[in-house]
C-alpha cells in the first residue's frame, strides 16, 4: 500500500457578515477510507460536488482536513512535494500565463535540484517529448497552445519532479472528445514507462473503466461502494453505483 | 493595434523627460542669473517666455524645474508603488489577521486628508526634495496597496498557483514569480496616472512655500511667484501651469493607453 486514507472528513464554515458568524455547515467528505497499492490507478467516480476534488486537493496538502489520516508509504513516498503530483481539471488555468514554457518546466527541476542548472533546458525538453511535444514549445506562452496540448505540458510539469504518485483531477473532461482518448493512451504509456500509481478522478465512467484497476464510487462526500474494475462494473451492488451505469448507458 | 493615446503620451513625456535631463545644454541662460537690466520682460526672442521680477530668464527656470517636477514625481510614485505592492501583496496572499492589520492600517492612512497630513509633516521635518519625495510617497500607497491586494486575492484560487504550491514552490517564490507579475498591469496604470498627482501635490506644496525652495526652481515654486505680478506679468503663470498640464497630460494618456493595451 502506497496510500492509506483514514476516516477523512472535511467540514466546509460558511461565514456570514463582518463577525463571520457562523451560517452553516457544507459537509463535503464524510468518513472516506481507503487505501491505494502501488502501480494501481484507483478510478474514483461521482456526480459533481461529490467531493472528488476536496478528496484530491487533501491527500496533496493543498488543503487541510477536518478530521482524519492521509498516510503515504514513508520509503516510497519521502517528499510529498517531490513525490506526489496533481494534474488538474482546466489546463486553461493551470499555467501561469506570464511565463514561456521554459520556465514553467524549469520550476520544478530547480526547486527540487532535479538536475544541475545548467542542464535544466535539455531536461525540460526530455519532459517534452515525453508527453509528444517537442522543442519549438519552449519559447513559447500558454496561449498559443490550444488546450489538449496545455494539458500535455501541465502533465509534463507533473512528471518533471520525477513522481512516484499522480493525481489526475478530470484531466480530460474540459478536452475535445477526439483529444481525450490520445490523452489516455498517453496516461498508461506514461504509468507503464515510469512505473507510476495513479488516481484518477472523472464523473465520466467509460473512461475509469478504460483507465482504473479499482474503482471507488462517492456520493455526497461519502464513499459508496469500491471494488475493482470488474465488481464495479459488471456487479454493482449499491443503488447508486447502479444508478450511475444506468445512465451511462442511455 | 494602433494605440494612439499610449504613443501620444509617450511622445509627450519622452520629449519632456529628455529636456530635463539635457537642461544645461537646452537652456539659454543659467536658471538662477539675475540680470537687473531684464525684470519683468514680456517673451521675447531672447528670452523666449520672458522673465521673472528678478530677470531671470523663465524658459531656463521651467526646464530646470522640469528635472525637479518630474523626479519628485517618478522617486515619490516609485516609493508608494513598492510600499503598496509588499503590503497589498502580504495581506492579499496571507489574508486572516495580517490581512486585517494592514487593512486597517490602509483605512486608517485614508482617513487623514493626504495634503494636510504632508502639510504638517512637511512644516515639521523642514522643507527639501529629499523630504518631498518621502512624505508624497509614504502617503499615496493606500490606493496601490487595495489594488494589488484584490488583484492578488482573486490570482491565489487560480489552478497555476496551486499547482506551483503542488510543486513545492516557497510562498515567496509564488509571490515574487507567479503573483506579482500576473497583477503588475493595473499597477502600472494607476502609477502612471500616480504621478501625474505627485506633481501637483508637489506644486501646491511649493506654492504654500512648505515645497522646493527657491532658488532651486520647480514648477510650483515658479508659479508662487508670479502670484504678485499676475496683473502686469501673465507669462510667468501661465508658461508654468502649461507645463504642469502637459506632464499630467501626457502621463494620463500614457494610463489610458496602457489600460488599453494591458485589457484592463
Amino acid at each position: 500500500m502506497i496510500l492509506e486514507i483514514k476516516n477523512l472528513t472535511k467540514t466546509f464554515v460558511i461565514e456570514r457578515g463582518v463577525f463571520k458568524a457562523e451560517a452553516g455547515l457544507v459537509k463535503a467528505l464524510d468518513g472516506v477510507s481507503f487505501s491505494v497499492n502501488e502501480f494501481d490507478t484507483l478510478g474514483i467516480v461521482g456526480e459533481s460536488g461529490s467531493g472528488k476534488t476536496t478528496l484530491a486537493k487533501i491527500i496533496i496538502n493543498l488543503i487541510p482536513a477536518t478530521s482524519g489520516e492521509v498516510v503515504f508509504d514513508n520509503e516510497l513516498i519521502k517528499n510529498i512535494r517531490k513525490d506526489v503530483q496533481i494534474v488538474f481539471q482546466n489546463p486553461y488555468n493551470s499555467l501561469n500565463p506570464k511565463m514561456r514554457i521554459a520556465e514553467i518546466l524549469s520550476e520544478p527541476l530547480l526547486i527540487h535540484h532535479i538536475v544541475p542548472r545548467p542542464f535544466v533546458k535539455e531536461r525540460a525538453l526530455e519532459l517534452l517529448r515525453l508527453v509528444g511535444l517537442d522543442e519549438n514549445v519552449l519559447g513559447r506562452y500558454p496561449i498559443e497552445f490550444s488546450g489538449g496540448q496545455r494539458q500535455r505540458i501541465c502533465i509534463a510539469r507533473a512528471l518533471a519532479s520525477q513522481p512516484k504518485f499522480i493525481i489526475l483531477d478530470e484531466p480530460i473532461s474540459s478536452l475535445d472528445v477526439t483529444i481525450q482518448a490520445q490523452m489516455l493512451d498517453l496516461f498508461l504509456e506514461l504509468k507503464q514507462r515510469l512505473r507510476l500509481t495513479y488516481i484518477f478522478v472523472s464523473h465520466n465512467l467509460a473512461v475509469v473503466r478504460h483507465i482504473a484497476d479499482s474503482v471507488l464510487v462517492m456520493e455526497n462526500g461519502k464513499v459508496v461502494e469500491t471494488g475493482s474494475r470488474e465488481e464495479i462494473f459488471y456487479s454493482p451492488k449499491h443503488p447508486y453505483t447502479k444508478a450511475l451505469l444506468d445512465a451511462a448507458r442511455s | 493595434m494602433q494605440n494612439k493615446s499610449l504613443n501620444i503620451g509617450i511622445l509627450i513625456i519622452g520629449f519632456l523627460t529628455i529636456i530635463a535631463i539635457l537642461a544645461p545644454l537646452v537652456s539659454p541662460f543659467d536658471p538662477s542669473v539675475i540680470d537687473q537690466d531684464s525684470l519683468l520682460m514680456p517673451p521675447s526672442l531672447k528670452h523666449f517666455l520672458g522673465t521673472d521680477t528678478l530677470g531671470r530668464d523663465l524658459f531656463s527656470r521651467i526646464v530646470f524645474g522640469a528635472r525637479i517636477s518630474l523626479g519628485i514625481g517618478l522617486v515619490a510614485v516609485g516609493i508608494a508603488t513598492l510600499v503598496g505592492l509588499i503590503l497589498g501583496a502580504a495581506a492579499g496572499f496571507y489574508g486572516g489577521r495580517i490581512d486585517g492589520l494592514i487593512m486597517r492600517f490602509v483605512d486608517i492612512m485614508l482617513c487623514f486628508p493626504t495634503f494636510y497630513l504632508i502639510l504638517a509633516v512637511a512644516a515639521i521635518l523642514g522643507p527639501s526634495i529629499f523630504n518631498i519625495m518621502i512624505i508624497v510617497g509614504l502617503t499615496s500607497w493606500m490606493g496601490v496597496a487595495r489594488l494589488v491586494r484584490g488583484e492578488i486575492l482573486s490570482l491565489k484560487e487560480r489552478e497555476f498557483i496551486q499547482a506551483e504550491k503542488s510543486i513545492g514552490a516557497s510562498n515567496l517564490r509564488i509571490i515574487i514569480r507567479h503573483l506579482i507579475p500576473n497583477a503588475i498591469g493595473p499597477v502600472l496604470v494607476s502609477a502612471t496616472l500616480g504621478i501625474g498627482g505627485a506633481i501637483l501635490l508637489e506644486s501646491g506644496l511649493s506654492f504654500l512655500g512648505l515645497g522646493v525652495q527657491p532658488p532651486t526652481p520647480s514648477w510650483g515654486n515658479i508659479l508662487i511667484e508670479s502670484k504678485s505680478t499676475l496683473g502686469v506679468a501673465w507669462w510667468i503663470t501661465v508658461f508654468p501651469g502649461l507645463a504642469i498640464l502637459t506632464t499630467i497630460l501626457g502621463f494620463n494618456l500614457i494610463a489610458e493607453g496602457l489600460k488599453k493595451k494591458l485589457g484592463g
